[in-house]
């Protein structure tokens, strides 16, 4: 069997998600940016989960994974073909007659069997998304990672048992391409309601766990954590997450934030409105901050720097984050209205 | 954050981070991972001494292979109840000691897919000279690299049976 390898251009970028539909678009003849389509799919979140289903408290920075492609669907009108399938058997055989086709199609796994990577990065989350890009002479696949400098082989079981890996958000197979781009965008109505829904998102949802709520419930709960742990090393481990989650798990830095900023400089332009830049300003001075936070709790990992006293600490700081955060999106959805 | 504050000398491990660059444009720059550059070998520490502390307690009855698997993978249980397709109420039942004997040889291969072992390696534990279970996902490069052997497992078309090769390196 001879070895196919589409014409797909890799190329790095911060998110997997949204590298994976920058890449997608791209092959299919339309250029736009990561930070645009984070933008525009309002990326921009935090949620602090504090409950059975994670062994540990744990937080996130970023809207539901596929959230981004649907309000991409929503406010540019791309559309995706999407598809989940029963068994293994049918989702490979899908993938084979899509690439046979010539369309390289994007596809969730869990992270954790992702081979070409380093033991230390791979661990269970089910919402990494790869394209495939290609078979190999031995039937293996060829992957385009947006976290690995190149194309990259990887072996036809890994990627079935990733993308059919269960626990929660199971990827089932999940696959998805372009089908329509249309020809015209109204880019300023999408940038528009990008920063709007944004600013829904981290002020409005009346959910106490979500959007700024979240980040105080973070603050005030960070102190319990030397109770939930079960020892000093446990209590490290996690305290030293804080880093991973906010560095180094695909956000570009600062728990998305530096890429926020990014947009906001391009929603200036796009919305011809100037003021946008000052905001874009602000938002990476907070990026910074929140990068003081994550190597703050790195290094009080290492140290094993864990007294009560240091993480509230770390909460009072996380409490300036949200009440920096919170004026920050109350002023950006006036200005955007 | 400042394209010249970035230290872009990381060796370990490549980011795309975002970052104001030098002529005050906003976009993306190479940049790498702090807490993978400074503190690799204290999460090695962690995760090593976590793997001695349950397989002390694995040994002594304890706990069972089941547990000793799952807190590693730092799984809840009804995460990895989804993840083998098990209930959750016989998951804990596995979970002790005295009930373990009773989960059947095709639950044990439903474990063994959820976290990617053979199921021989739930009756066995392959220590290499180092004194680190060489079948831990976490046993990694540096330390295999200190060994005089390498343990190879593969399996066979016999779901259950499985290949463990040992070899003097070269």
């Amino acid at each position: 069997m001879s070895g196919t390898q589409l014409p797909f251009e890799h190329k790095m970028s911060a998110h997997c998600e949204t590298g994976t539909l920058s890449s997608q678009l791209a092959f299919h003849g339309m250029e736009l940016s990561e930070a645009l389509i984070f933008g525009i799919g309002c990326g921009i979140f935090f949620g602090y989960f504090n409950n059975k289903r994670f062994a540990f408290p744990t937080f996130i920075v970023r809207s539901k994974p596929g959230q981004i492609r649907k309000n991409l669907t929503k406010r540019l009108g791309i559309k995706f073909e999407t598809e989940t399938f029963k068994t293994p058997q049918q989702a490979q055989e899908k993938l084979d007659a899509l690439l046979a086709k010539g369309i390289p199609p994007a596809t969730q796994v869990d992270f954790f069997f992702m081979d070409y990577l380093p033991q230390y990065l791979r661990v269970h989350i089910n919402v990494h998304f790869i394209n495939v890009v290609g078979k190999s002479e031995g039937g293996d696949y060829l992957i385009s990672d947006c976290y690995y400098p190149k194309i990259v082989e990887l072996a036809k079981e890994s990627l079935q048992k990733g993308r059919f890996a269960g626990g929660s958000m199971a990827p089932e197979g999940f696959l998805f391409y372009p089908t329509f781009i249309p020809k015209e965008f109204d880019f300023e109505k999408a940038v528009r309601k990008g920063i709007k829904k944004a600013c829904f998102n981290m002020l409005k949802i009346p959910i106490p766990f979500l959007g700024i709520k979240g980040m105080r419930k973070f603050a005030n709960h960070i102190t319990e954590w030397t109770k939930l742990a079960i020892d000093a090393e446990d209590l490290s481990h996690q305290v030293s997450k804080i880093n991973i989650l906010l560095e180094d798990q695909g956000t570009g830095g600062a728990g998305f934030r530096f890429m926020y900023a990014t947009f906001l400089k391009q929603a200036a332009e796009i919305l011809k409105q100037p003021e946008l830049v000052d905001f874009s300003k602000r938002m990476m001075d907070n990026g910074d901050k929140w990068r003081e936070i994550s190597l703050m709790a790195a290094r009080m990992g290492r140290n094993r720097d864990l007294s009560v006293e240091k993480l509230r600490e770390v909460g009072a700081l996380i409490h300036e984050r949200a009440n920096v955060e919170e004026r920050f999106f109350k002023e950006l959805a006036k200005v955007v209205k | 954050m400042k394209e010249k504050d970035l230290i872009s000398d990381y060796k370990v491990q490549k980011y795309i981070l975002y970052a104001e660059k030098n002529d005050g444009s906003y976009g993306t720059v190479e940049g790498g991972s702090y807490i993978i550059e400074n503190d690799l070998d204290d999460f090695w520490h962690k995760k090593n001494h976590l793997e001695k502390s349950l397989r002390e307690r694995l040994l002594k009855n304890e706990i069972t292979p089941i547990y000793y698997f799952m807190v590693l993978e730092e799984m809840t249980v009804s995460e990895l109840a989804s993840r083998a397709g098990i209930a959750k109420c016989r998951v804990k039942q596995h979970l002790k000691p005295g009930k373990f004997a009773t989960a059947r040889v095709g639950d044990l291969q439903k474990y063994a897919g959820a976290f990617n072992v053979p199921v021989a390696n739930f009756f066995q534990m392959v220590l290499t000279s180092n004194d680190q279970n060489s079948k831990y996902h976490f046993y990694h490069q540096e330390e295999a690299a200190k060994d005089r052997y390498s343990i190879a497992q593969t399996a066979t078309a016999n779901a259950v049976v499985i290949l463990t090769k040992v070899e003097e390196k070269a």
